[in-house]
């Protein structure tokens, strides 16, 4: 059973919603009636009750949208791949229910496919996504400046692929609001925001409140990340990768398929390469390891026993990457300060 | 009068349908606020709609009239067979609960509200079924009588749909001045029109509008009608009668049914009712009779009775056996019976050029006509009222089987010159066009099995993925979709002959290659 109010409203469209939902079933017909009711009951009515304390006027066409918008969701089984997804419904459109009201479809559209986007990205957190949009959505006044932060946010969640469009925007919000989406806080800052943004990109190891400090922390070489993994397993190789670069980014190849490895702080992830890859860039030289399993970096050095086994690498600016012969696995390896 | 003239049946009338549960329930917001019970989508009484449906007709069919006739045949489990004469005519004992379609059609017409024409000779029930119809709708006998309009060769415009009153006539200095009379039958959502077929031509014309718009128009006034049932009767529905019915007219008919003879056998059940003094239509029982409202619930419920994809591709493939005609169009879209008919051109001489195609194998070459969309959704429409009122909540291909036939009776024209109704067997269907029509639906089935595409069916494969949406789609999952459409394409092309079902799969594919290519193009701009 659902709320009185809903029950008012889907009485009062009855046959518009129920034409909707078989629509929809002609186009995939293992919906089940079960499980969409469930998330009607679930789903939508927060939603409704949440618009409908600030916004009445507005609440039947939000009841639509949300329908639609729930119906799509199970339609494309979008929940079970991503149970986050479900949290869109029951915890932040909700939070948000004062621009929910007024623009529904597009709100939830954009929250939808972030979490979705968020959810299927190897290592990524979307419930993580999930709580700080909440939050955020109390501290911020304006919906767009909220979904630009939901950007921000999303790179924090372990979107490294983002990470440079992330770092733009933040550049483009109001430094309150980057602060808050950079998750730290404004009187921890004690530089421009301009500053941390700079030092942020120009390290992928950087924690945020560190770029913050006046002084960076000090910082030690160390493993930062183990990514790849056999395919059998889930991971993206058939066969134990070997490394390379283009003088910017970090590939790998297993057989005959290529990877780039996108990896900062927040998260790692190997990604399959369709089109190949440039040639390889000059040899780095400040990077340099030895049979003992000894790291250097310009003046950085360090021996880390779980490279005496070390079979190639290859490096980049900021990352080295290590093989070993008989692994699936990657291990990362950067100058980063201590969490 | 004896008392059973008013009993109603028993509850359930189809038990294997009241105890089985559906596959799928079907779903509906209701359930979210209704109380578990679901008291509210069933009647006062407690009897679902559906269920009194078919007490309605079981009624009718004990009690009321006399129609023996079960010619609309389900089966569960092998039925005995028998056949009988030179010409070994089939009778069939069917082995489920099966209708009379003199009685069942009338009454999913009540419940769809679409246009029904009963034929059959003088003094065969016809009247007395519509007339019971608007008796079920609620309304009294004598309301009902005096809203049936008897269609007589004098009948003008303002007879049908009401008069001028003489004094705006005199008064008025302007047309809309003019108040109309309105005939009190244009508000009721059971109409009747006896022997439409002695309506003059003219009169018909603004019947039409009635029934196909749904509003009258006398002296620039206009008055909306109600959705309503429409039961029209005629002698004979081969374009006879006192007037030609005009073709717009005899096209906005959704169904048609026979009436059948009577059986002389129940010749003593006329006796009974006659000592009796019993008119059905004084007794119809209270607990058959439906409120507006109800009817409008039980027209809801039957639009959600769902058309399972299996089902749907092969009305769709039936669907696409007939308006292919290769040597009618140049380009490809126009390669069809509709081009030929409009350009006046004799179909016999270009018929004669289509070569290549085994036209007794092609279903297609059996019609003068392919189906249009209101007759595919009046198809649709009554095939879902008949699982209905089974008491499924999904359609069956023997819903299809048994109920396409009287929907498409008018619809398709047969062409009697081709070579199918010269083979022996076939020539009864050039008279019998209910078995005719269940035998073009059945080749239509036995091809579809042939083909296997119950197992296989790229195009239906392609259609639902493209159905799923192009947003996120990548430009290179587009280009994979664009390379399979062009493939397939150049498969069929090489030395297959065209018929129907391929000619509508090709401009499927064609315009799901056009949507990608747009795709593509709007992908590649937005790229730069």
């Amino acid at each position: 059973m659902v709320s009185p109010l809903l029950g008012k409203l889907l009485a009062a469209n009855r046959t518009e919603l129920n034409l909707r939902f078989e629509r929809a079933r002609l186009a995939e017909p293992s919906i089940e009636p079960k499980a969409f009711e469930r998330a009607v009951a679930e789903w939508v009515d927060p939603v409704v009750i949440a618009v409908a304390s600030v916004a009445p006027q507005d609440v039947e066409e939000v009841l639509r949208v949300t329908y639609t918008a729930a119906l799509d969701v199970v339609s494309r089984g979008l929940a079970s791949q991503c149970p986050a997804v479900s949290r869109v419904f029951t915890e932040v459109a909700p939070r948000a229910a004062r621009w929910v009201a007024s623009d529904p479809e597009r709100l939830l559209r954009a929250l939808i496919r972030a979490t979705q986007s968020v959810g299927a990205f190897p290592g990524a957190g979307p419930e993580k996504w999930i709580l700080e949009m909440s939050r955020l959505s109390a501290q911020i006044d304006d919906a767009e400046h909220w979904l630009e932060a939901g950007k921000v946010v999303a790179w924090r969640c372990g979107l490294s692929t983002a990470r440079d469009s992330a770092l733009a925007t933040a550049l483009g919000l109001e430094p309150r609001i980057a602060w808050d989406a950079l998750s730290v806080s404004e009187g921890e800052a004690a530089v421009p925001l301009v500053e941390a943004v700079s030092r942020l990109q120009a390290d992928p190891w950087l924690a945020p409140k560190h770029a913050a400090m006046e002084k960076l922390p000090p910082r030690e070489l160390q493993i930062v990340r183990i990514c790849g993994g056999f395919s059998g397993f889930g991971g993206p190789f058939r066969q134990p990768p070997t490394v390379d670069h283009d003088g910017e980014r970090l590939l790998a190849r297993s057989g005959d398929e290529q990877f780039e490895i996108c990896a900062d702080l927040f998260g790692a992830a190997v990604l399959r390469v369709t089109v190949p890859p440039a040639p390889a860039g000059p040899v780095e030289t400040r990077w340099k390891l030895t049979s003992t399993g000894a790291v250097a970096k310009g003046d950085l050095t360090r021996v880390l026993p779980e490279l005496r086994s070390a079979g190639a690498w290859a490096a980049n600016r900021s990352t080295l990457a290590v093989t070993f012969p008989h692994s699936h696995r990657i291990a990362l390896v950067a100058a980063a300060s201590s969490p | 009068m004896p008392e059973w003239f008013r009993k109603v049946p028993e509850a359930p009338t189809n038990p294997a349908a009241a105890s089985g549960a559906p596959a799928s329930r079907a779903f509906d917001v209701a359930h979210l606020y209704e109380d578990p019970a679901g008291t509210s989508a069933a009647a006062p009484s407690g009897t679902a709609l559906d269920e009194r449906l078919r007490q309605a007709y079981f009624w009718i069919v004990n009690t009321a009239i006399l129609s023996p006739f079960y010619d609309i045949e389900y089966e569960e489990g092998p039925s005995q067979r028998f056949t009988f004469g030179d010409s070994k005519g089939l009778l069939t004992l069917p082995s489920a609960q099966s209708y009379s379609s003199f009685i069942l059609l009338p009454l999913l017409n009540l419940a769809v509200r679409r246009r029904c024409l009963l034929v059959g000779g003088p003094g065969r029930g016809k009247t007395a079924s519509a007339v019971l119809m608007g008796l079920l709708a609620g309304y009294s006998l004598k309301e009902v009588r005096r809203a049936i309009q008897h269609g007589q060769p004098q009948m003008t415009v303002t007879d049908l749909l009401g008069h001028p009153l003489p004094k705006d006539l005199v008064s008025a200095e302007s047309p809309e001045q003019i108040r109309i009379a309105w005939r009190r039958w244009l508000s009721m959502r059971v109409k009747i029109i006896d022997e439409y077929n002695r309506i003059p031509t003219r009169t018909q014309s603004a019947l039409l509008t009635v029934m196909g718009d749904n509003y009258a128009e006398v002296y620039d006034q206009v008055y909306e009608c109600p959705d309503a049932a429409w039961y029209l009767t005629a002698n004979d529905d081969a374009g006879g009668g006192t007037y030609q019915v005009i073709e717009a007219l005899r096209d906005r008919i959704d169904v048609v049914v026979k009436a059948l003879h009577f059986n002389s056998r129940f010749l003593g059940d006329l006796l009974a009712r006659m000592e009796a003094k019993m008119r059905p239509e004084d007794v119809v029982p209270e607990a058959i009779v439906f409120r507006e409202d109800e009817l409008s619930r039980m027209h809801d419920e039957i639009l959600r009775v769902v058309v399972p994809i299996p089902i749907r591709r092969r009305i769709e493939f039936f669907a696409s056996q007939f308006e292919l005609c290769e040597p009618a169009g140049s380009q490809f879209e126009y390669k069809t019976k509709d081009t030929l008919k409009l350009s006046g051109v004799d179909p016999q001489s270009v018929a004669s050029r289509d070569s290549g195609r085994d036209r007794v194998k092609d279903l297609g070459s059996q019609t003068k006509n392919g189906l249009s969309v209101r007759a595919l959704m009046t198809a649709l429409e009554f095939v879902k009222a008949m699982a209905y009122f089974r008491g499924e909540r999904a359609v069956a291909l023997e819903d299809v089987r048994q109920i396409v036939p009287f929907v498409l009776h008018d619809k398709l024209v047969p062409d009697l010159n081709s070579p199918f109704f010269d083979v022996p067997e076939n020539e009864v269907h050039r008279v019998d066009r209910i078995g005719w029509i269940r035998r073009l639906l059945d080749l239509s089935c036995a091809e579809y099995d042939r083909l296997g595409l119950d197992r296989e069916d790229p195009v239906a494969e392609l259609d639902a993925r493209l159905r799923k949406g192009l947003e996120g789609v990548t430009e290179s999952q587009a280009c994979v979709e664009v390379a399979k459409i062009e493939r397939l394409l150049k498969e069929w092309s090489s030395g297959r002959k065209l018929y129907g079902p391929l000619f509508d799969d090709i401009l499927k594919l064609k315009s799901m290659h056009q949507r990608y290519t747009n795709y593509l193009r709007w992908l590649r701009w937005t790229a730069k």
